[in-house]
C-alpha cells in the first residue's frame, strides 16, 4: 500500500471527526431546544395534575401511562426532572409524587436494562427527589440495590445517595455488604461521608454497622468508624476493645485514635498517653496521631505529657503536641520553662502555635495533619 | 553512486516508517482523545460525576519568581476555586523584584515563626508570613534561590495535607479545577498522581473562575500555541492515560501524593525538567518496588497559563522544555526498550525519544538527505512535493479536530473569524512553526551549562478579567 493511501485514509477519519464535531454541535442544538420545550410541556402537566389534585379530582390516568412511557427515554428524563424542580415547593406536591412513585418504580425496571450513564442519570432524579417518594421506597431500594453491581462508579454512587436518601437502614446496610462481598474499590471517604448524610434513624443504622462490624473489610470498616465519628452518638465504649487490640490492622487503630480525637473516653485517654509516651520511630504514626487526639483531654498529666513529647525525636509528635497544648490553652506560664529552655525544637513549635492562635482561630492552628 | 542510491533508498524506507509512526500516534492520540472527551461531556451532563461536598485535603504550592505582576491574579483565582479544603503555599524563590512585598500587603499577612520539617532537601528560608484572613489559609515562603525544584521542595516540605497540587505563578485555575483533579483519587484506589490540563489564558476573559468569554488570542504566536496545545498536549496525554503510561505532567498543574513524593526524595534539583523527571521517577520507583500505581489525566481539570507572545519568550521556553526532556530522559535512560516499564518504555518513552527529543536531529538529516538527492539528480520532486503537500494537510486536519472537540467538549462557543483563523493557522502551524520549533530544539544544547539551573521568565502581563 502507498504511504500516501494510509495518510488519506487517516486524513478522512479525521475529516469525518470533524464532521462529526459539526453534526454534535447542531444535534446538541436541536436536543437543547427539544429538552426545553418539553420541560415546559411537563411544566404544565404537572400543573395541571396539582389543579386536580387541589380539587380532589382524579388525575387522567391515560396520560400517566403516556408520560410512564416517554420518561424512559433520557433526555425526557431530564426535562421532567428540570421541571418537577421547578414545582418543588407547590402546596400538594407530596400528594402528587404519592402518584409519580408508581411511575419511578415502573421506570426503576425499565432504567435497570439501560447503559449505566442513563441508569447513574436515573438514581441521581430519585435521589434528587427522593423525600418525596419515601411510600415507594421499597420496590425503588431493591431495584437501587440491583443497580450497586454496574461497573459504573458513578451509577454505584448515585445508587448509594438514594438509599441513603430513603434512609432505610437496613438497605443501607445490605448496600454496603454487596459493595464489600465484591472487593471492588470503594472510596471510604464517600463511603463515610455518604453515611453521614443518611436522611434515617442513625442510631439503628450504626448498631447495625456495629453489630456487622467483624464480618466487613478494612476499607469498609474504616469508613464506619469514621462516620460513628462524624455523627453525635455514644460507641466509646464499643469502640474501646478494638483500640487496644494489637492484633487490629494500625490503619484501623488510626481511625480510632481520630475517633478519640473527637470523642472524649477517660479510659482512651491512657491508652493515647501510652502511644505518646511509648513512641517508637517504626511506629511513629500512634504517638504523633495521639498527641494530636489529646488536646480534647484537658488535665494536667495529659498536659505534662504534651510539653514532654515537643522535644520527641519525630517532627511530627512535636508539632501536634505544641498544636494539642495550645488548644487546650495552657497558659504561658505553664510551658515558661520550655519557652527559656534549650530545646530550640519545643521552643519555636510552641511559639508558632501561640503567635498562630492570636491571629487566628484555635482550630486553625495546626500545621501537621496525619 | 550506487552507494548513495542504496543510501538513499535506506533514508527513504526509515523516513516512511517514521512519517507512519508519527502519523499513527497523533492519529491515535486525537482519535481517543475525541472520544474520551465527549464521553466526559455526555457524563457531566447527565450528572455522572462524584459531586462531593469534602474532597480530599489538599495543599496548592505555587513556586515564584519575579513574579509581582501575576502573582496577586494566581492567589485570588485559587480562593474563587470551588473546593473546601485546601490551604495555599506561595514560596518566593528569591525574587528580586517585589513578589513578597505584593503579597504581604494585598493578603494582609503576618510575620510567624514557623517550623519547616525539611524532609527533602532544599534551601534556608528567609522569613515566612501567614494569613487567615481567608476561606483558607494563606502561606508565603521566602526562600534563597535555588531553581523551581528547590521551591516546590520546600513548599512539600512545609504543606501539611496529604496530596499537593504544584502550579506555575502566572497560572488561573478554573472554578471546578481542584475539584476535577481530586476525582481521580475517589475513583481509583492507588493513584498517585493526576496531570490536569493546561488552556492558554491569552485571549480569554476569566471571572471568579469562569471563563465568561473564550477567544483565539489576537497574538498570531500565541494562537498558533493553543492549536499547537490542542494536538500535542491535550490528544496525547489523554492517550498515553488509556494505558497508564504518562511520562509528563505539566508542573502549571498537577496533583501528588505527599508520601510518595517524599519516598522519591522530591523534585530533582539538577535538572530544569523537573516534572517530567519526577513522573519518570514516580515510575522507576513504583515498578521497583513493586507499588501498585496508578498516574492519570484529569482532562476536565481545567487551568489557564499565559503563552509567550513574542518569538524570543517562546524560542527562550522552548529550548528550556527540550533540555529538560532531555535532562529527564538520560537520567532514567534505564526505561528505555525495558520490559519491566511495559507500555511506559515501548510507547510512551519510545514516542518522547524518537518524536521529541530526537526529531529535530532527525528532521535535519532528512532536509540533508534531500538536498543530496536533489544535488544529485535521484529526487522526484513532483512526488515530494505532493507526499509534503499530504502530509501537511494531514497534520492540518488533525489539528483542527483536536482544537474544535476541546472548544465543543468545554462548551466554549467560538466565533467565525476565530473558525477561519484557527482554520488557516492550523495550516501554518503545521508547515511554519513547527519547522522554526525543530530548530529551536536543535539549538537548545548551546550555552546548556549557564542555563542548567535558571527560571524560565518571559515578559507577562495581566490577565483579563
Amino acid at each position: 500500500m502507498n504511504i500516501e493511501v494510509l495518510i488519506y485514509m487517516y486524513a478522512l477519519i479525521c475529516l469525518a471527526l470533524i464532521g462529526f464535531d459539526g453534526m454534535w454541535l447542531v444535534i446538541k442544538y436541536v436536543k437543547t431546544k427539544k429538552i426545553t420545550k418539553s420541560e415546559a410541556d411537563y411544566y404544565q402537566i404537572i400543573e395541571n395534575h396539582l389543579f386536580q389534585i387541589s380539587n380532589d379530582q382524579e388525575g387522567n390516568k391515560k396520560q400517566i401511562k403516556i408520560m410512564t412511557k416517554k420518561l424512559t427515554h433520557v433526555d425526557e428524563l431530564k426535562a421532567f426532572h428540570l421541571a418537577l424542580q421547578k414545582h418543588e415547593k407547590a402546596n400538594d406536591i407530596e400528594s402528587y409524587m404519592l402518584n409519580l412513585g408508581l411511575i419511578f418504580t415502573d421506570l426503576s425496571q425499565k432504567y435497570e436494562k439501560q447503559e449505566s450513564i442513563n441508569k447513574a442519570y436515573f438514581a441521581y432524579v430519585i435521589a434528587w427527589h427522593a423525600k418525596h417518594l419515601k411510600r415507594s421506597r421499597i420496590s425503588i431500594s431493591e431495584h437501587m440495590i440491583a443497580y450497586l453491581d454496574d461497573k459504573s462508579v458513578y451509577c454505584r454512587e448515585n445508587a448509594l445517595r438514594v438509599l441513603y436518601q430513603f434512609g432505610d437502614g437496613d438497605y443501607v446496610v445490605r448496600a454496603l455488604k454487596i459493595l464489600d462481598n465484591r472487593g471492588v474499590y470503594y472510596n471510604s471517604k464517600l463511603l463515610s461521608d455518604g453515611l453521614f448524610a443518611f436522611s434515617g434513624n442513625h442510631e439503628k443504622l450504626s448498631a447495625e454497622l456495629l453489630e456487622l462490624f467483624p464480618l466487613f473489610n478494612q476499607s469498609m470498616q474504616i469508613a464506619i468508624i469514621n462516620y460513628l465519628k462524624l455523627i453525635d452518638l455514644d460507641f466509646r465504649a464499643d469502640l474501646f476493645e478494638i483500640l487496644i487490640d494489637k492484633k487490629v490492622n494500625n490503619e484501623l487503630r488510626f481511625a480510632l485514635i481520630r475517633y478519640y480525637g473527637k470523642h472524649h473516653f477517660k479510659p482512651a485517654k491512657n491508652i493515647l498517653l501510652g502511644f505518646l509516651s511509648g513512641n517508637n520511630n517504626e511506629e511513629w504514626e500512634f504517638a504523633a496521631l495521639s498527641a494530636r487526639a489529646l488536646s480534647i483531654y484537658e488535665e494536667k498529666k495529659v498536659a505534662d505529657a504534651l510539653k514532654k513529647a515537643l522535644s520527641d525525636k519525630n517532627w511530627y509528635v512535636r508539632i501536634n503536641a505544641g498544636s494539642s497544648l495550645c488548644q487546650m490553652k495552657v497558659c504561658q506560664g505553664e510551658v515558661q520553662d520550655i519557652m527559656n529552655g534549650d530545646d530550640r525544637f519545643a521552643r519555636e513549635v510552641l511559639q508558632y502555635n501561640i503567635d498562630r492562635m492570636k491571629v487566628g482561630s484555635p482550630k486553625s492552628a495546626n500545621i501537621a495533619i496525619l | 553512486m550506487e552507494t548513495i542510491r542504496i543510501f538513499l533508498n535506506f533514508v527513504g524506507v526509515f523516513f516512511i516508517i517514521y512519517l507512519i509512526g508519527y502519523s499513527t500516534f497523533l492519529f491515535l492520540s486525537v482519535i481517543v482523545g475525541s472520544n474520551v472527551l465527549f464521553d466526559k461531556r455526555k457524563n457531566q451532563e447527565l450528572k455522572n460525576e462524584l459531586k462531593h461536598d469534602y474532597y480530599v485535603p489538599i495543599s496548592v504550592l505555587i513556586p515564584a519568581f519575579n513574579e509581582e505582576v501575576t502573582i496577586i491574579d494566581t492567589i485570588r483565582s485559587i480562593l474563587d476555586v470551588d473546593y473546601k479544603l485546601f490551604e495555599i503555599i506561595v514560596i518566593d524563590d528569591g525574587s528580586r523584584d517585589e513578589t513578597s512585598a505584593k503579597l504581604i500587603d494585598f493578603f494582609k499577612m503576618h510575620l510567624v515563626n514557623r517550623p519547616i520539617n525539611k524532609r527533602i532537601r532544599c534551601q534556608n528560608e528567609e522569613f515566612i508570613y501567614e494569613s487567615l484572613d481567608y476561606k483558607v489559609s494563606i502561606t508565603l515562603i521566602r526562600k534563597e534561590n535555588g531553581g523551581k525544584a528547590d521551591a516546590l521542595n520546600m513548599g512539600i516540605n512545609a504543606s501539611k495535607y496529604p496530596y499537593f497540587v504544584c502550579m506555575d505563578a502566572d497560572t488561573l485555575l478554573q472554578y471546578d479545577s481542584l475539584e476535577k483533579i481530586a476525582n481521580p483519587i475517589l475513583e481509583y484506589d492507588d493513584v498517585i498522581a493526576v496531570g490536569g490540563v493546561i488552556g492558554i489564558s491569552n485571549g480569554i476573559e476569566i471571572e471568579n473562575g469562569h471563563v465568561i468569554k473564550y477567544k483565539l488570542p489576537k497574538s498570531i504566536l500565541a494562537s498558533m500555541q493553543v492549536l499547537e496545545y490542542d494536538r500535542s498536549f491535550l490528544a496525547s496525554r489523554i492517550l498515553m492515560d488509556q494505558y497508564n503510561g504518562s511520562i509528563l505532567i505539566s508542573g502549571a498543574f498537577g496533583m501528588f501524593r505527599k508520601d510518595i513524593v517524599l519516598a522519591v526524595g522530591g523534585y530533582d534539583h539538577s535538572t530544569i525538567g523537573e516534572d517530567m523527571e519526577l513522573i519518570l521517577k514516580l515510575h522507576v520507583f513504583c515498578r521497583t518496588h513493586n507499588i501498585p500505581y496508578h498516574i492519570k489525566y484529569s482532562a476536565d481539570a481545567i487551568s489557564w497559563s499565559e503563552a509567550p507572545e513574542k518569538l524570543g519568550d517562546l524560542i527562550k521556553q522552548r529550548k528550556r522544555w527540550h533540555l529538560g526532556l532531555f535532562q529527564s530522559m538520560t537520567m532514567h535512560r534505564r526505561v528505555f526498550a525495558n520490559i519491566k516499564y511495559g507500555a511506559v518504555s515501548f510507547a510512551s518513552y519510545t514516542y518522547f525519544l524518537l518524536y521529541e527529543l530526537l526529531s529535530p536531529f532527525i528532521e535535519l538529516f532528512g532536509i540533508l538527505t534531500m538536498g543530496l538527492a536533489l544535488a544529485l539528480d535521484l529526487i522526484n520532486i513532483p512526488f515530494a512535493l505532493m507526499f509534503f503537500l499530504v502530509y501537511a494537510s494531514f497534520g492540518t486536519v488533525l489539528t483542527l479536530t483536536a482544537f474544535l472537540t476541546r472548544v465543543h467538549t468545554q462548551n466554549f462557543k467560538i466565533c467565525f473569524s476565530d473558525m477561519i483563523k484557527a482554520l488557516l493557522l492550523c495550516l501554518f502551524e503545521n508547515i511554519g512553526l513547527r519547522f522554526i520549533l525543530a530548530i529551536v530544539r536543535m539549538t537548545a544544547f548551546i550555552g546548556y551549562k549557564e542555563k542548567r539551573l535558571s527560571w524560565g521568565e518571559f515578559d507577562r502581563v495581566e490577565a483579563k478579567k
